[in-house]
């Protein structure tokens, strides 16, 4: 019997990722308070690039760090800390990421450094209005025409902050089993830009795109293969996105602990009382395993085939959307009428989690997924 | 699931294993829901000796492998998915391990090897009628007589006494000390003059429990294990690994077998639950669960294997565990639908032939499926635990 592993060590962080969250938390702390103005945004966004987070995500080929999917998540949940909304999911993970796959070797060349040294953001406007979950563009199609492509069609729950150009998916009005990934600059005549902000805060916009002219496309090709590639990539910023929400679920528990351990009432710190310290246990297990769960996730991303890894995405991602949600709900009503006020800090963490429990698909979705996967039909 | 190549080929080892050397009798009644007798344990116990693998987690220099948590973890579960019984952990994962930390020389010589010969049974004495999880209010006394205790009282809840030979037992040698003093820890061979032990039979139809009277039992001093008045040290340290296995993965993925297996039936109608979306929707949750616990398992093992003292937080494996065993054999219930209600006889003790693998004995393993929130500390204590030693509460 000789079967014993050598290093077994698959799902704890290594050093450098250890390292790396607590570089993290430190600026959390120093850049985490919220502010809403755009220099501020700004500042938040050069420090990033100076840091390499912004350079993790893109290839080593194209000058990037070429993180893995651990080391991804494991900075996005020490980033969810603060439940301070910064593009970096949206528009470094999938917005350069999936740039840096969709574009051709020249432009992603272009592009990389400038992404990387956050003087440019590309965000994907993946979905369109009243479809938030299908990749297929359906309303938003391109014709070729004499000086290269005219685009019509609108796109709309935009995240990723203001973004320089906006990376998306359009059908070709010639082929009808092919699409095409564009690449629209803000200035683009034709492209009007609807901005406003989700209820936590952060920003969001919808694309019209009338008659928007381009000179090429980044890539045309089967609509299968160009769906995979941006199935794919928002496959890893639900991740990443997950892993936020669990940074974000720890801290508003940490933040309910420390109310709770001072607040008396009847005499006693409310923490005294059996009936808390059990829904504080459960909210505290809920975390460990949303993090266990989008941590093997993240390890299987990178390694496993398809249909485990689609797997593995589709129970993460519902196990954080139902984490988020229960435990938004309790931090509310552990720490009572206090949480019901703007001002109080827990209020970000709450608003944070009641919208990242749908923003990348709701628990039923996935579960649904989930299902047919380990369920097949035989019919 | 997050197999190295090694440990990859070391499961598919152990299935192999277990595809051919468990006992087909056995292999037959686990499938069945039934309960397995002495006589079928014991010939299974002999396979795994024969293999070297009745003790693969203790050090070679007791005979086990020197197994680490992650092969152990991947035995257990191919072992639970190929309808093998789930072994006596009282006897192989809690005397064994307590004795090589606590035992005498002289006991761990006589009892260790027994033990894993696969050929000696041991039984669990702490629960009492008025100590179920508060063991600090044992009331069975051992007096001091010459070389020997005298011991008086009852056990109950004891599992698997009726196989036992032996019993470690938390008796009372101090009266007058605070609660959690003034315990000890006895070993007693269930042969001795005194023992009664008296069968309980359970909702579910099987016996696990016992009551174990104690009258007058003389028991020699030198099976005293640790100091007279330490045994609460002794009895409470539930050894992390013991802690870490009751995340019972493979159980649960056991259980997730038989909810698909009687969903993908095909009714007289020719519709299958599984096609159903209660169903999909309710097997996809306790899927997603699973797999957050056995993430979660597999990051405190390597946690342990790279040597981290782990604490009272492993409490949370065990509280998920249990209950989610629960949930899959309410789906599985669901599934079979009114069919699970006939009473099979095979469910009963010593009961024969059933019906149908899956509805025969459905309801009896359901009930049997409540005592796993309820033994080796309840769920409302692991949630006190985590609160207080984990949150700080």
């Amino acid at each position: 019997m000789n079967a014993t592993p050598t290093n077994m060590t698959t799902l704890l962080l290594s050093e450098e990722q250890t390292m790396l969250a607590d570089s993290a938390r430190k600026w959390v702390a120093r850049h985490g308070a919220p502010t809403s103005s755009e220099a501020g945004d700004a500042e938040r966004w050069r420090s990033m690039a100076e840091l390499g987070w912004l350079a993790l995500p893109l290839p080593e080929a194209l000058g990037g760090l070429g993180g893995s999917t651990v080391d991804l998540c494991t900075l996005a949940e020490a980033l969810g800390q603060a439940a301070q909304p910064t593009p970096w999911v949206a528009a470094a993970v999938l917005g350069a990421g999936l740039l840096a796959q969709a574009a051709p070797e020249a432009v992603a060349a272009e592009w990389a450094p400038l992404l990387a040294e956050g003087h440019r953001c590309v965000a994907f406007a993946a979905f369109e209005p009243g479809a938030h979950r299908v990749l297929s563009p359906q309303l938003t199609t391109a014709q070729r025409t004499a000086g290269g492509w005219q685009l019509h069609g609108s796109k709309a729950l935009v995240l990723g902050g203001p973004a320089d150009a906006w990376l998306l998916l359009a059908r070709l009005h010639d082929r009808h089993d092919e699409l095409g990934y564009f690449l629209l600059p803000r200035s683009a005549p034709g492209l009007r830009v609807e901005s406003g902000r989700l209820v936590d805060g952060q920003p969001v916009c919808t694309l019209q795109l009338q008659g928007v002219q381009l000179h090429g496309a980044l890539r045309t090709g089967p609509a299968e293969d160009l769906l995979a590639m941006a199935d794919t990539a928002q496959a890893r910023a639900t991740l990443a996105h997950g892993a936020e929400l669990v940074g974000a679920m720890a801290q508003a528990l940490q933040l309910t602990l420390d109310y709770l351990k001072t607040r008396r009432q009847f005499g006693k710190p409310i923490a005294a009382n059996q009936v808390v310290q059990h829904r504080l246990v459960d909210l505290h297990v809920q975390i460990e395993e949303a993090r266990a769960i989008t941590r093997a996730a993240a390890a299987v991303f990178d390694g496993a085939t398809l249909p485990l890894r689609r797997r593995w995405c589709a129970a993460a991602a519902a196990c954080v959307a139902q984490a988020a949600h229960h435990q938004w709900e309790e931090v509310l009503q552990l720490h009572g009428a206090i949480a019901m006020t703007q001002e109080h800090d827990i209020g970000r963490y709450i608003k944070r989690l009641a919208v990242g429990r749908q923003l990348h698909g709701d628990a039923h979705g996935h579960l649904a997924r989930l299902a047919d996967l380990s369920l097949p039909n035989t019919d | 699931m997050f197999d190295t190549p090694e440990l990859s080929a070391f499961r598919t080892q152990v299935r192999q294993f277990v595809q051919t050397q468990l006992p087909a009798d056995l292999r037959e009644t686990v499938r069945h829901g039934r309960q397995p007798v002495l006589a079928q344990y014991l010939a299974w116990h002999d396979a795994l000796v024969a293999q070297g693998w009745l003790v693969p987690h203790w050090p070679q220099a007791w005979g086990g492998c020197d197994w680490t948590m992650a092969q152990q973890m991947v035995f257990d579960e191919e072992l639970a998915l190929h309808d093998a019984p789930e072994l006596n952990s009282i006897t192989f994962n809690m005397i064994g391990p307590v004795l090589m930390r606590y035992g005498s020389p002289a006991q761990q010589a006589r009892f260790l090897p027994a033990i894993a010969s696969g050929r000696q049974w041991w039984c669990q004495g702490y629960s009492e009628p008025n100590a179920g999880s508060d063991l600090a209010s044992l009331g069975t006394q051992a007096r001091r007589d010459g070389d020997h205790y005298v011991v008086n009282g009852s056990k109950i809840w004891t599992s698997f006494a009726q196989y036992a030979d032996w019993m470690f037992c938390l008796v009372r040698t101090d009266r007058e000390a605070q609660p959690q003093q003034g315990i000890s820890f006895l070993l007693i061979d269930m042969k001795t003059p005194g023992i009664t032990v008296r069968p309980i039979v359970g909702i579910h139809g099987w016996v696990v429990f016992n009551e174990v009277f104690l009258d007058d039992v003389r028991v020699p001093a030198e099976l005293l294990v640790g100091a007279e008045n330490q045994g609460w040290t002794v009895a409470k340290s539930l050894l992390e690994f013991e802690r870490l296995k009751l995340a019972r993965v493979g159980e649960n993925k056991r259980r997730m077998a038989r909810a698909r297996a009687a969903a993908i039936r095909r009714g007289a109608d020719g519709t299958r639950v599984a096609d159903q979306p209660w169903f999909r929707q309710r097997f996809a949750q306790l899927d997603m669960q699973l797999m957050a616990l056995e993430a979660n398992a597999t990051l405190f093992v390597e946690r342990s294997q790279a040597g981290e003292r782990l604490g009272a937080e492993v409490s949370m494996l065990k509280l998920r565990g249990s209950r989610l065993i629960q949930l899959w054999e309410e789906l599985t219930l669901d599934a079979l639908g009114p069919d699970a209600l006939v009473l099979d006889p095979a469910a009963l003790v010593d009961g024969d032939g059933t019906h149908d693998w899956l509805a025969g004995t459905a309801s009896s393993r359901r009930f049997l499926a409540r005592g796993y929130t309820i033994a080796g500390g309840s769920s409302e204590i692991q949630h006190n635990i985590l609160a207080k030693q984990v949150l700080g509460l």
